[in-house]
């Protein structure tokens, strides 16, 4: 009891509540500018939390990236752009909408299905996350192993559309840089060329920085950076709450993606897109009216934001519990939760459980926020048609270099910054996904301590060490699993003779 | 296509200077960046062969012209630039050129992107987090 009232007096302190209303804010706007992303939007925030106490820096970043994932379905109904890519399934049903002149309802639904997808992720998280902590304590360096070689093929199989190989190339890439510096048991100076700067490795945080944030520029002037958007008038009566007659229309729908959402944000690597896609897919499926779809369907935009925010909760499962981000914010967050000292694990729940469950219940009450807030926020969203790449693009650079910066007082930071940009952007226009780098990046130590561990206690019979261990073979199967699993349904269609999937439009190749 | 057969050779050709360096690494420390690079390796000749494999007409290439490269270049200039003149001096030169660039021609929007900027870096970044942001020739 003790511990609630300490979790509870800390929410609600002044710091935390700013950082928690600002954060929600600032990632409405993120979300809801087209070009940003909220990856890039926690990654460039990162910098700025790194003078605060945990708990609060943590609050500020959840805030942010619940809230991004939100933000991209305004723009998503009103101009048919998505702000985020996890916003191109409403896009297709909310804009329609918003041409019936039905866009107050749609930017409704929309908001109090985040919400609900949102809480109820963050519900499971305060739930699962402690229990499911106690089972890392049976996690061996051939877990740690296996499991990191999971998340990388996952994300890998995810992001790299139809070529695995594109998607295992860039993760192995990212695995090189992990490399870079000395090593952990030896002392060896890896790929440094005599640079002590590189001792430590290659930095984090300015690498992602790099490749979200300065990437995405570039792909952002690569289009008209003077466009506007034309301006919307919504027509229909503005109320703040949703009508029982429409969460009843959508209720099957909410209900399934919340299961859906949860799964995917769970599973390695697999981000809110991923989990709004396989919603709308499902919801459509399933929908008695699939006629509907694509002409203003409700239950189409109730099943992608439910699914995309529920994947937001469900991604910080592995995240706190194994360290595995379940999303490539989660692997910023990551970033964070090591920059501020907390290593995932049991300890999370023990030693720092003040820490961890105020920043838990600040998801919580962040997503709430969030509802509120976007309901007043969302119809002034038009007024940003003022705001164009050529004010956006000045103001991304400079927070990246400067936020690249003040991390360690460095400018080597903002050279890697500035490299990993260049090399995000090339991935990008060539089909490799900087997704499946970062991956890399975090998993690679993991992945080689676990390895060489493994080649220790296994006295040299490695694979016999590994197969002796029941997780570990679970863990290769399920490896295996998403391996095959392309082929295999590729094969069943062709069997069955079904026709291929409609292409998916996206607005840019980011996984959220 | 071209650019995957391309993509694959440079990836080879990084592999092929990268393991030769592992042969100096102290025992233990080799093995997992070995692992990498063969398996880098592997994957590099897989899209190379599927590049030659797949017969598909080279996309047209959508036409993104010269923006992103020389934004890619100011930017480069802006961060080397930073260490000579200072921070302050080298990103308001900065965002003037990169808003006139992109197309920003209202002078009230570079006063309020540069003077709103530049508060908002040195309020939070020096007076709030003590960063100590590059001083150059002036400031």
């Amino acid at each position: 009891m003790e511990l609630w009232l300490v979790v509870i007096a800390k929410l609600l302190s002044l710091p935390n509540m700013f950082v928690m209303v600002c954060g929600t804010l600032v990632g409405i706007l993120v979300g809801a500018l087209p070009g940003f992303q909220a990856n890039m939007g926690v990654a460039l925030l990162l910098p700025l939390t790194y003078a605060m106490e945990p708990d609060t820096a943590l609050i500020a970043l959840v805030s942010v990236y619940c809230s991004a994932i939100y933000g991209g379905s305004i723009t998503a109904i009103l101009f048919h752009t998505p702000g985020t890519t996890a916003s191109a399934a409403t896009a297709i049903e909310g804009y329609e909408l918003t041409k019936q002149g039905h866009a107050a309802t749609a930017l409704r639904l929309a908001t109090w299905c985040s919400c609900i997808g949102g809480m109820v992720g963050a519900f499971l998280l305060l739930f699962l996350a402690p229990p499911l902590s106690i089972i890392s304590l049976l996690f061996g360096p051939a877990e740690y192993f296996w499991i990191a070689v999971f998340g990388l093929i996952t994300i890998a199989s995810i992001s790299s559309g139809n070529l695995l190989v594109k998607g295992l190339l860039a993760g192995g890439l990212g695995l090189l840089f992990g490399t870079v510096g000395l090593d952990m048991d030896s002392g060896f100076s890896r790929y440094t060329l005599g640079w002590n700067d590189l001792d430590g490795g290659v930095s984090f945080v300015p690498a992602v920085i790099g490749l979200f944030a300065l990437s995405q520029v570039l792909v952002m002037v690569e289009a008209d950076p003077l466009k506007k958007w034309d301006s919307v008038v919504i027509q229909d009566k503005w109320k703040f709450w949703p009508s029982w007659a429409e969460l009843s229309l959508v209720k099957s729908a909410i209900i399934r993606s919340l299961g859906i959402g949860l799964v995917i944000g769970v599973l390695p690597g697999a981000g809110a897109d991923v989990s709004a896609w396989v919603c709308y897919n499902e919801a459509k499926r399933s929908s008695k009216h699939p006629e509907n779809f694509g002409k203003g369907a409700l239950d189409g935009i109730a099943a992608a934001e439910v699914g995309k925010n529920t994947e937001c909760g469900g991604a910080l499962i592995p995240l706190l519990t194994l360290g595995i981000p379940g999303s490539t914010t989660a692997s910023i967050l990551l970033g964070a939760l090591i920059m501020h000292g907390l290593a995932p694990g049991r300890e999370l729940f023990t030693k720092y459980a003040e820490t961890t469950f105020t920043i838990i219940f600040g998801f919580i009450l962040a997503n709430l926020l969030m509802a509120v807030i976007g309901m007043y926020v969302s119809r002034y969203v038009a007024k940003l048609s003022g705001l164009n790449t050529g004010l956006l693009v000045p103001i991304i650079v400079t927070l990246a270099v400067v936020g690249s910066f003040s991390l360690g007082n460095s400018m080597i930071d903002v050279y890697t910054m500035l490299i990993f940009g260049v090399l995000g952007y090339f991935m990008r226009k060539y089909g490799f996904h900087p997704a499946a780098l970062v991956l890399g990046l975090i998993l690679g130590p993991m992945a080689e301590k676990g390895y060489r561990q493994s080649l220790v206690l296994s006295n040299d019979s490695l694979w016999h060490y590994f197969v002796s261990r029941p997780i570990s073979v679970m863990i290769m199967v399920l490896i295996i699993l998403t391996l095959t699993a392309p082929f295999i349904i590729e094969w069943w269609k062709h069997r069955r003779k079904l026709p291929p999937p409609p292409p998916i439009e996206a607005v840019s190749q980011d996984i959220s | 296509m071209y650019a995957e057969k391309i993509i694959s050779a440079a990836l080879l050709a990084m592999v092929g200077v990268l393991y030769p360096m592992t042969l100096d690494f102290s025992d233990g420390s080799d093995v997992f960046p070995k692992f990498i690079l063969v398996a880098m390796g592997i994957l590099a000749m897989m899209l190379l062969v599927l590049s030659f494999r797949r017969n598909v007409p080279a996309e047209k290439s959508r036409a993104v012209g010269v923006k992103p490269y020389i934004l890619l270049l100011t930017t480069t200039v802006y961060i080397f630039a930073i260490s000579a003149v200072g921070f302050f001096t080298s990103t308001v030169i900065f965002l003037t050129a990169t808003m006139h660039y992109l197309g920003i021609r209202a002078k009230t929007s570079y006063f309020i992107m540069v003077a709103s900027l530049s508060a908002f870096y040195y309020f939070i970044f020096v007076r709030l987090l003590h960063v100590p942001l590059p001083q150059g020739l002036f400031y």
